[in-house]
């Protein structure tokens, strides 16, 4: 579990862009939107895609997908319960 | 045919492949590499917020950044309108976006090249930041997006009694997939003399590839005025034999004759196909007044029009520019040219004129 976080905080700065971000910087159980990372509506997309792309997870319920990716942790969660690869 | 009244640009800012200082060309001038004439990219952080900055491809950060700044040197932080030119957009978005169209197989796209792709998303980016809710508009109209930009800007400004100030600019940029496809068609220059100025080397086909971001603070008061725009057209693939005609008609509807022409911006890029066009309206002009080249200097670029409005503001607000700026240099060293004509032309395909008075 503690690989995949990592992995994950991995992808999600590199999907994002974050730049001078390092997976060490994101709390596990801070919010990614608002107040936490401060990540935005076209983020929820990116996140999205790495998910399909990373994982074969496809989300089509919007608000299942506000509950998956709340945090790293909650993402990382999912990823553990659900991923196809 | 309504005359319009003229619209004065009062600020300018730009990305150019040259060095430049507080809006001055500096010396020695940057030659090309590899036939590329690429920007000097400044530190855009000192502009575009971070978050927004993240998502931005290398042309939407050049454009943003240069629009900001003009804004910022105008002291003006809302504009009335927004109008940009581009003949390409963000290449670098689009690529992305058309290259993971194939590899995902239509599937599961990212959103932010496709977002950012949209010819708009210049114009988005400084009206979101400035938070401008007037008249915004992009032009892609190949090699006349920023003359039309410009045109535009002119009606709008016209309809107007009250003083308005929009906020008017191009961007383009070259990637190693557009370089390379368009030199498979011939666009760029084989072999050349780098001893030699690029019009020299007009006896063969292909010029230099170029890129940059151009604004301009424009309004329809005199106020703070360093050049006011009179005339602009746009007209497709004018024969060589007719460009003479066209700019003296120009010249005329203005109330000018072509003898009070005292200066010309020409958009010699060393191109054998593309030299006779500039050849042909220097004899419709009377006497030998000096002409300003810009090509040899930021490169073959759909709105190359925009480095040349720049740099012909640089010269109006009297800095000096290298000598080696100039196609046919001034006689004097203090030059104060007050009737210009500004032409140039996109592949044979796309002619743009502007009459410009100082």
């Amino acid at each position: 579990m503690e690989d995949l976080k990592v992995t994950l905080k991995q992808q999600i700065i590199e999907s994002l862009n974050l730049q001078g971000m390092k997976p060490e910087d994101i709390d596990d159980n801070a919010p990614l939107f608002g107040d936490g990372l401060g990540l935005d509506s076209i983020d929820s997309l990116e996140l999205m895609v790495l998910l399909e792309r990373n994982y074969g997870i496809k989300i089509e319920d919007a608000r299942e997908g506000r509950n998956i990716l709340a945090s790293v942790q909650t993402m990382a969660d999912y990823i553990q319960a659900n991923r196809k690869f | 045919m309504l005359l319009l009244k003229p619209i004065y640009i009062t600020h300018t800012s730009a990305i150019t492949p040259q060095h430049q200082a507080e809006g001055r060309l500096l010396d020695p001038l940057v030659a090309d590499t590899d036939g590329k004439l690429q920007v000097i990219e400044p530190d855009y952080t000192a502009v575009i917020p971070a978050m927004q900055l993240r998502r931005m491809s290398r042309v939407l950060r050049m454009g943003v950044y240069t629009g900001m700044d003009c804004l910022r040197r105008s002291g003006c932080e809302c504009p009335d309108g927004i109008i940009t030119g581009t003949g390409k957009g963000s290449m670098t978005d689009t690529e992305k976006f058309v290259k993971e169209l194939a590899q995902y197989q239509e599937g599961s796209l990212n959103p932010t090249p496709f977002i950012l792709s949209t010819y708009n998303a210049v114009n988005g980016a400084i009206a979101l930041q400035t938070r401008a809710t007037g008249y915004n508009q992009t032009y892609v109209h190949r090699g006349s997006s920023f003359e039309t930009a410009l045109y535009d800007a002119q009606l709008k400004l016209n309809t107007v009694a009250a003083t308005q100030h929009y906020l008017v600019g191009c961007f383009d940029e070259i990637t190693p997939e557009y370089f390379l496809v368009k030199s498979k068609v011939g666009y760029w220059k084989k072999e050349r003399d780098p001893g030699q100025s690029l019009w020299q080397q007009a006896d063969s086909p292909g010029t230099l590839a170029g890129e940059g971001a151009a604004f301009f603070m424009l309004s329809n008061s005199h106020d703070g005025a360093i050049t006011g725009i009179h005339a602009l057209q746009t007209t497709y693939k004018t024969p060589v034999a007719a460009i003479g005609q066209v700019a003296t008609e120009l010249i005329v509807r203005n109330g000018w004759q072509p003898g009070d022409i005292d200066m010309l911006v020409l958009g010699f890029n060393g191109d054998s196909r593309d030299e006779p066009y500039y050849e042909a309206l220097q004899q419709s002009i009377p006497g030998t007044p000096p002409v300003l080249a810009f090509k040899h200097l930021c490169g073959e670029y759909e709105t190359s029009g925009g480095f040349a409005l720049w740099l012909l503001c640089q010269l109006l607000n009297g800095k000096s520019l290298p000598g080696a700026v100039w196609y046919r240099a001034p006689d004097k060293e203090r030059f104060h040219p007050r009737k210009i004509l500004y032409y140039n032309h996109y592949r044979g395909q796309n002619h743009n004129l502007i009459l410009l008075s100082a």
